[in-house]
Formats: structure tokens, C-alpha cells, sequence
């Protein structure tokens, strides 16, 4: 089994989880081996075990109600599951450490930089303070922080997320492991940051020659950063193989749905948008005896055996291996296609066309601008503000969605929020149908909210956990008087049936719900009053991408039948491609780009929305690494002192003082029909500097 | 994590009315229902004791320091040879009145002032601070003694003594509940659903904020009964009201001399305070929806 090279083996490996409702098995039977130099990527929805394998490999299962009840791992020769706590202190972060998801918590907010990461230094090599302290800023210069030496005396809170993940990183490599553990490193990062963490990651990985366990969601990222990649599902590993032919040909039903379910950035988008393909159902308990494959339930394929068996593990190719009943009984079972887009394993629902272009502008903006008083430390202090949304000026028409991409910080939600007037705005117009709607206060306010509602971001915190989901539902009418109060109740229920829950599950709390069930509910609540303009805030970025896909759909057949039109505010571009007619790309509180979905991905003119554009990983193999890429440098500046002339010269490769890029705010003006950017360096479509280097 | 399981119930249920669901979830805890039991108990000794075991407790029934069990004396007579059962028994009704009065006092103006403060912010905030800072830095017995002084010592005024000095933990803690729980999406949402700014703050911040203040506001009625014994201790109290922190006070000269004098009175408050937290467990319990699982 152990060859020379390989350096983590992981074999038959079992944790069970003992609550009050029984036993839970969150891994069965997992092999992994990872061989030095090595990226292992693992993926798979929450709850599939993905994180568990990796405080499994750490020796850190939470112990009582978790034990690792059987197998065995190997580092190197030696056997972690069996040796004492002294030797498993020393391997870890010695040889093995691990860097979290959340960089904004998993600093300790009372010392400095330097202190945390000379500390591991001590503890693991004993080097005393001095020594330690010294190589912890080296460390600091090896992942890329500008004056290491001023920043390791500063405190985590000083640090943008981009910066503490660098810092994470750097105490992780502190003492050299052979094994590094990324658990979903850049998921709380934005793209244009996630890509340099990347670009870290590999460089060391060449520098250090460690071995890299890559855990995460998103298969753009497992194809930038993976050589080989496990699948998991529901504890299981149900498919491995190398990362191009886990993308490229997926064998297992789950992993084809995970790739086909994601919207995928397109370079040119097509004009007919079809609906994404959806994974029915969610993640299964964990509890009690499984029986059979864990993914049947949800498999469009599912044979007799399927339910009462668990599948074998069968070998499809050089290190590929599935484990999968249609696999092992003829090859041919399911169709091998290279293309995985229209696979029968999930539901497709009819094509939606693009929204007509000639609808009148249901809302109006213009010159919007919030800015926010900043606290004074003292009265005396001068005021200051944070311009959160600076002159932003669009028009939605009806019947079509129109999206706002950016990065946070970038004012998205907040412009989202003004025009809900649920932030004070601070100068600008807004007209919706012909009512300038940006004084109304009181009952003129309250009322205006029948006609355009919010759909909130995070499912778990947007619904009030002391209200059953039919009174969620029902509220808006009966604050909004929205029909009589004997229609109201049928209402609610037909909500239910429209947004794919049953009326019944109206006497349940919301923590009863799965997170995408959840969002269902902020969907129903979100029609109740028959609003005409819906504000989505990231409604799917707090769901995993089987879910993400079913809320979508469901969001584009809502927005047929009851022609509603949405401002969707992402940042996830992928998503935004599938689903908006318009797209206003923010940066800083200003829109820098403007245009509708296919010419804003065809021919990108700002350079920020060429360096996004780059930044997005990509789930096709082949894209991945071919793909040219804009770097970006830093971190967006501080919104509170933007800078003068254009928000993005300090961070753009063309920025050029003769073009007044340093001193003037460029306008957003139109260049071509209906493609507006705000650049001085572009003047029409076509004569950007970038465009004529090639 | 993995091993919460999902609820996929399936079955057709009618919803309930809350309130009577929130007393069936009561009724199942089995500490609630000793609680609820013992106060009620208590509660009955308070108002039909007197009439059953109608000696009073300011006559001097027997020998001073008699212990407990002499000459039918259940438990025995105190310096001056009063019934201490008497005392018990008559001196529940004050003692509970102060106790209630006294944290009714408190959260009233702990969570109004609290939920203000927390939800309006700004100035709103500054102003009621500072009033509950005035309010926490006078040290509250002499505070109190002062209050008690001024307006004569009657049962009244020194169950709104205690309420008064006692409110201003309640109004930091309501605060800081409505400051976090304000941040909340949910609150957000019903706003742009057209609540009013009244709805927010009681029907859906303030039900989010409750278990913690159920928790205080049954140890402050513990804190109460127990302030009246140490105001009857130093002398500040009803000379013509029977109750158990005046037995603790007029008896604590003869502690070496009569035990009991002092030990049962103190038992009683024990008690009382066991069986008011035990309920206000329950209640937070029964509040909690993840608890009231259909």
C-alpha cells in the first residue's frame, strides 16, 4: 500500500458522532493517500465530512461526543491514531498543520502578529524569543506582506481578511510540515484576494515541497489548485481520480451533479439562458445504520441495489476509482459524455428566454449617494464618512433582473438597502413607476414596501426564530393589509406550494429547515404583498451549490409567472452571467462598468472588470490553467478617504498620470449601445491600451 | 455539524395556540413542575396559613429560646418566646409581596429603559445610560435605606426601595440583548415589511431577548426577599408587618443562643428562591422554539 513517496496514508477510516438522538457516522470507510508534493483536493456539500477528515488527520475530533472508532493513518510509517498526546502535540503544527477557513476569527485578537507566529516557532523548535520573533517576520516576508517587519508588530484587527489569511498561512508553515491542511482557505476571501492565496499556496508548495490537502465547495477552485481529487458524500468517498478526469468525465451521478449544477462563467455567454441543473433534495441524516449508497435517495438513476446495498469501489482508470452500483454493473449504465450539462441525473426545466430589451424602466436612479458618520473619538474630532455608495446612477425595466457585482466593501448592499430606504440616503433620486420615492417618510414609507421587498442573504439569521414559517409568511400582508384577512390564509399557503414547500410545514420554526428550505421561506415572504421589484440580496451565497441551483431556478420561474423584476446583488460572477439581463459591475462605491450580460463578458473594457473576470476560477480543466490572468495588487482602499481622481488607479496596471487617472474621477459614459464604463483610458469600444498590447 | 440531525417531520399537525403550547412544554419538564408545586404551596401558606394557624406572631406564646419541638412549639420560640411556625407562616405573605413588588419594579423599568436605549441608539442611549450609571454608582443599600427613611418604612416603600435600586443590571443586560439581536437579519426584514418601530421592539427583539431576562428577573426575586432581610436587619423595616427577613433581623442577636430562631426563616427563603428559579427555568424552556419541537 505505502510506496517511497507516499507521505499521508489514510486507511479505512471511521468517526462516529454518539448524541441523544443515537449514532451518527460522519466518515465511513475513507481511504486517501497523498504522496509528497501533492495537492489533494476534497469536495463536497456541508455536511458531507469534508472538515472531519481533516481534524481527523489532526487528531482533533471533538472527543466526547466524536471517536474515531476504526482505521488507520499514517504519517509516513507511523501510526497517528496510536500514538500518546505528547507525540501527536509535536506533529502537529510541526509536521502537520492546518490553516481555517475564517482568517477574522482564527487570529487571537489580543497579540500582535509577530508574538502568534513567533510563539509557534518556540513552542515546536525552542528557539528562544528573540531568534523565534526574527524568523517570524522572515516568515512573514515568505508569504508576501508588505514591511513584515511594521506588521508583526500590529494587531490581527489591523490586517484586511486577505492579509490575516496570509498571516494564517505563514503560522502553518512556521515549522516546515509536510502536511498542509486548507480547510476552505478562501471561501470568506473575495475572488481578485482568493487568487493571489492561491498564487501563495503554489509557490510554496514548490518552495517547501509540502503536501497540500485542498478542502472546499467550489470546483474552480479544486481545478486551479488540485492534482488528484476525492469526492464526498455523506461521509463516504464516492468518487477520486486525477482533477482533469474528475472534471472532465465525471463518473459518479453526485459529481456530475456538482459540476452541472454550478453556473459557470462563460466567456461568451449564449443568448438562451437555460436553467441550471439541480440536485434534488438535501445531504441525508447521518444518524442511525446506513443502508445502501448514501446518494440514492437523491439519484435520478437509483437501481433496487443502489438502496439496499453500499456500492463497491471500482477502478475506472489509472487512480480513478467510483464507487457507484451503475459503475459496476455495465459501463454503459450511464452515459459516458464528455459534456455533463444535460445529464438525466437531474432535473431540467424548459429553457427561459432573455427578457425582452424594450420594457419601460420600472425604477430610476439617480446620483445616488449614502455616506455613513463615522463615530468621533472625541467631540472635537473632525467628522468623517464613509462613502459607502458614491453617485451611483442605473434604470431597471420591468420583467428584467439587473445584477451589481462587486467585492465587499464595494457598496452593493448597500445601494440595495437605500433603495428599500431601509438606510438613510444621503442625496440622489429615486423613482420607481413614476414616484420619486426618495423623501417618503412614515405611512407613505410603510406602504411603498408592498411594492418592492428584500430577499436577505443569510437563511439562518433573516428569519425571526420565534415565529412559525406560515406567520413569517403571513406578516408582511397583515402589516401591509394586503387583501382581506379571509384571502390571507389560503395565500400563505399557496406561497408554500409556489416557492416548493408543502402548506403544512407552515406550523414549523424555522430552525426545523435545511438552509435552502430556509431561503424558500424568504422567497414566500419576500411575494406575499405581490411586490413589483424584489432586491436579492446574495440570495444563494450562504447555500451549497446544489441548493444554490434550486433556489435560482426558482427565482427564474417565479420572475415568469408574476413578471417580476429583481436587482440581484453578487458576487459570485458565474452566478450573475446566468441569471441577470443587466449587470453594473461596483467598485468603491461607483459603478465602474455597465452593460447588458453578453457584451459585459465578451468585451470587458474596465480594467477591475477584466481582473475579476480573470480572477474567477474555472471549473473546465482545460480553461484553467491556459487562462490569461490580471493580477491584481492589495486590497481595495479604505472607503472612508477614497482617493481622488479614480477609485482604481492605485490597484490598475494602466493607472497613467498624463491621463489625469490620479487627479480626476472619470464619468461613466456610454461607448458603445447600452455599455457604459467609467475609464479614462477608454474612450469607445476597442481603443482600451490593454486591448491594442493584445 | 454532522450530527445534528435534520427534522423531516411529515405528518399534518394543527398549530396550537402558543400560549397553551408553551404551558404543555411546561408541564412536561418535571423540575418546572416541583417548582410550580412548591410555590404554590408557598404561595398558599401565605394566603390561608394565617386563618388555619391563626397564633399570632407577636404574642408571646411561650419561654423564650425554647427549641424546637418544646411544648408543641414546632420550632421552637424565639428571644422573646414568639412561635417561630407563626412567624413563618404569617410573615409569607410580606416577604413573597416584597419579592414580587420588587422585581415587577425592576424589570419594568430595567426593560423598558434597556430595550429603548439598545434599539434607538444615539442620543436615546447616551441619555438613559447615564441615568442608569447615576442609578449604579450610588451604593444600593444606603440608597436604599435613604429611600426608606424618607418615605417611612411601610411594606410599599420598601419593596419600591429595592425595585429602585435594583433595576439598573436588568436595563445593561436588556440593552445588550437588543444591541446584538438588532444586528440580525430578521429585524431587517421586518422592517421592509412595515413594522413599526413599537412592533420591533416588543414583538420581535424583545421574545429573542427573553431567556436571559427570565433568568434575571428570578434571581432578582430571590436578590429582593433577601434585601428585605438585610434592610429588617439593620432595623429599616414595618414594625407592624410580620415577615421572614424581620425574624432573620430581630433574632440575629441570639444566634449562639437559639439557632433555630434564625435557621428556619432562612430555610423558608431558601425555598422560596429554589422554587422561583425552578420556574423560571421552565419558562425559558418553554420560550425556546428549538425546544418545542412538534
Amino acid at each position: 500500500m505505502m510506496d517511497s513517496t507516499t507521505l499521508l496514508d489514510v486507511q479505512d477510516l471511521q468517526v462516529r458522532f454518539h448524541v441523544r438522538q443515537g449514532t451518527a457516522t460522519v466518515i465511513n470507510d475513507l481511504n486517501l493517500s497523498l504522496k509528497e508534493g501533492e495537492t489533494l483536493g476534497i469536495v463536497g456539500e456541508s455536511g458531507c465530512g469534508k472538515s472531519m477528515t481533516a481534524l481527523a488527520i489532526m487528531g482533533l475530533v471533538p472527543s466526547p461526543p466524536g471517536e474515531v472508532s476504526a482505521g488507520r493513518i499514517f504519517l509516513e510509517n507511523e501510526d497517528l491514531l496510536q500514538v500518546d498526546a505528547k507525540r501527536m502535540r509535536q506533529v502537529r503544527g510541526n509536521d502537520i498543520s492546518m490553516i481555517f477557513q475564517e482568517p477574522m476569527t482564527s487570529l487571537n485578537p489580543v497579540f500582535k502578529i509577530g508574538y502568534q507566529i513567533a510563539e509557534t516557532i518556540r513552542i515546536h523548535q525552542g528557539l528562544d524569543r528573540r531568534a523565534a520573533l526574527n524568523q517570524a517576520i522572515e516568515m512573514l516576508k515568505a508569504v508576501d506582506i508588505p514591511a513584515p517587519q511594521r506588521r508583526a508588530n500590529e494587531y490581527p484587527y489591523q490586517l484586511s481578511g486577505g492579509m490575516r489569511q496570509r498571516v494564517m498561512i505563514a503560522m502553518a508553515l512556521a515549522c516546515n510540515p509536510k502536511v498542509l491542511i486548507a480547510d476552505e482557505p478562501t471561501t470568506a476571501l473575495d475572488v481578485t484576494v482568493q487568487a493571489q492565496i492561491f498564487d501563495l499556496l503554489r509557490e510554496i508548495q514548490e518552495r517547501n515541497r509540502a503536501a497540500i490537502i485542498f478542502i472546499t465547495h467550489d470546483m474552480g477552485s479544486i481545478a486551479q489548485m488540485a492534482d488528484r481529487v476525492a469526492v464526498m458524500y455523506a461521509g463516504r468517498k464516492v468518487e477520486d481520480g486525477p482533477v482533469g478526469e474528475i472534471l472532465g468525465a465525471p463518473q459518479h451521478p453526485y459529481t456530475r451533479g456538482l459540476i452541472a449544477c454550478v453556473p459557470h462563467l462563460e466567456k461568451k455567454p449564449s443568448s438562451v439562458r437555460r436553467p441550471l441543473t439541480e440536485i434534488l433534495g438535501v445531504v441525508p441524516s447521518l444518524l442511525g445504520r446506513a443502508m445502501g449508497c448514501p446518494f440514492a435517495p437523491r439519484c435520478k438513476h437509483a437501481l433496487q441495489q443502489c438502496r439496499d446495498q453500499v456500492p463497491p469501489t471500482i477502478e475506472m482508470g489509472r487512480n480513478h476509482h467510483v464507487s457507484c452500483w451503475l459503475a459496476a454493473a455495465a459501463e454503459a449504465a450511464i452515459p459516458t459524455s464528455q459534456t455533463v450539462s444535460a445529464d438525466a441525473t437531474e432535473t431540467t426545466p424548459p429553457e427561459i428566454e432573455t427578457s425582452t430589451a424594450a420594457a419601460p424602466p420600472l425604477i430610476r436612479v439617480r446620483d445616488l449617494k449614502i455616506h455613513f458618520n463615522r463615530p468621533r473619538k472625541s467631540p472635537f474630532a473632525p467628522k468623517s464618512w464613509v462613502h459607502a455608495v458614491d453617485g451611483v446612477s442605473f434604470d431597471i425595466r420591468r420583467g428584467t433582473t439587473f445584477g451589481i457585482v462587486g467585492e465587499s466593501g464595494s457598496g452593493k448592499t448597500t445601494t440595495g438597502l437605500g433603495l428599500m430606504r431601509l438606510n438613510p440616503i444621503t442625496s440622489g433620486r429615486i423613482v420607481l413607476d413614476g414616484d420619486d420615492i426618495t423623501k417618503l417618510e412614515g405611512e407613505d414609507l410603510r406602504h411603498l414596501r408592498r411594492r418592492m421587498q428584500f430577499i436577505f442573504q443569510d437563511p439562518y439569521s433573516s428569519l425571526n426564530p420565534h415565529m412559525r414559517t406560515g406567520s413569517i409568511v403571513r406578516e408582511p400582508m397583515d402589516l401591509l393589509r394586503v387583501g382581506t384577512p379571509d384571502e390571507r390564509d389560503p395565500r400563505v399557503a399557496d406561497l408554500f406550494g409556489q416557492v416548493g414547500l408543502r402548506a403544512e410545514q407552515q406550523a414549523y420554526f424555522p430552525h426545523q429547515f435545511s438552509g435552502g428550505q430556509r431561503q424558500r421561506i424568504g422567497v414566500a415572504r419576500a411575494l406575499a404583498s405581490r411586490p413589483d421589484l424584489v432586491i436579492c440580496d446574495e440570495p444563494v451565497s450562504a447555500l451549497d451549490v446544489a441548493i444554490q441551483a434550486q433556489i435560482l431556478n426558482l427565482l427564474s420561474r417565479l420572475q415568469k409567472a408574476y413578471d417580476l423584476t429583481y436587482l440581484f446583488i453578487s458576487h459570485d460572477l458565474g452566478v450573475v452571467q446566468h441569471i441577470c439581463d443587466e449587470i453594473a459591475v461596483m467598485y468603491l462605491g461607483q459603478i465602474v462598468e455597465q452593460a447588458d450580460r453578453i457584451s459585459l463578458f465578451q468585451q470587458p473594457l474596465h480594467p477591475y472588470t477584466r481582473a475579476l473576470l480573470s480572477a474567477v476560477p474555472s471549473a473546465k480543466p482545460d480553461q484553467a490553467k491556459t487562462r490569461e490572468r490580471v493580477h491584481l495588487k492589495g486590497d481595495p482602499p479604505n472607503p472612508i478617504d477614497p482617493p481622488p481622481g479614480c477609485r482604481f488607479a492605485q490597484r490598475c496596471h494602466f493607472a497613467n498620470s498624463s491621463k489625469h487617472c490620479y487627479t480626476e474621477t472619470p464619468p461613466l459614459q456610454e461607448v458603445a449601445g447600452g455599455h457604459k464604463v467609467a475609464c479614462h483610458l477608454v474612450r469607445d469600444a476597442g481603443t482600451a491600451p490593454w486591448d491594442i498590447q493584445g | 455539524m454532522e450530527s445534528t440531525p435534520r427534522q423531516q417531520p411529515d405528518d399534518m399537525l394543527s398549530v396550537e395556540h402558543p400560549l397553551k403550547e408553551m404551558a404543555r412544554m411546561f408541564f412536561r419538564n418535571k423540575s418546572a413542575m416541583f417548582g410550580l408545586v412548591l410555590l404554590t404551596a408557598i404561595i398558599f401558606m401565605a394566603l390561608a396559613g394565617p386563618y388555619i394557624y391563626s397564633i399570632d406572631p407577636f404574642d408571646m406564646v411561650w419561654a423564650p429560646f425554647a427549641p424546637p419541638g418544646e411544648e408543641g412549639y414546632l420550632m421552637g420560640t424565639d428571644y422573646l418566646g414568639r412561635d417561630i411556625v407563626a412567624g413563618i407562616i404569617h410573615g409569607a405573605s410580606a416577604t413573597l409581596a416584597v419579592g414580587a413588588v420588587a422585581a415587577l419594579c425592576t424589570i419594568f423599568i430595567g426593560v423598558t429603559l434597556g430595550a429603548l436605549a439598545g434599539f434607538y441608539g444615539r442620543w436615546v442611549d447616551n441619555v438613559l445610560m447615564r441615568i442608569t450609571e447615576f442609578f449604579q454608582v450610588l451604593p444600593p443599600l444606603l440608597f436604599a435605606m435613604v429611600l426608606i427613611t424618607l418615605f417611612s418604612p411601610t411594606l410599599w416603600t420598601i419593596a419600591l426601595s429595592i425595585g429602585l435600586v435594583s433595576w439598573t443590571g436588568v436595563a445593561r443586560l436588556t440593552r445588550s440583548e437588543f444591541l446584538r439581536i438588532r444586528e440580525q437579519e430578521f429585524v431587517m426584514a421586518a422592517r421592509s415589511i412595515g413594522a413599526r418601530n413599537w412592533r420591533l421592539i416588543w414583538r420581535v427583539i424583545l421574545p429573542n431577548a427573553l431567556p436571559p431576562l427570565i433568568v434575571t428577573t428570578t434571581l432578582i426575586t430571590g436578590v429582593a426577599i433577601l434585601f428585605e432581610a438585610g434592610l429588617s436587619y439593620l432595623g429599616l423595616t414595618d414594625p407592624n408587618v410580620m415577615s421572614w427577613g424581620f425574624m432573620i433581623g430581630s433574632n440575629r442577636d441570639y444566634i449562639f443562643e437559639s439557632w433555630w430562631a434564625i435557621t428556619f426563616p432562612g430555610l423558608a427563603i431558601f425555598l422560596t428562591v429554589l422554587a422561583v428559579s425552578l420556574v423560571g427555568d421552565g419558562l425559558t424552556d418553554a420560550f425556546n422554539p428549538k425546544l418545542r419541537q412538534l
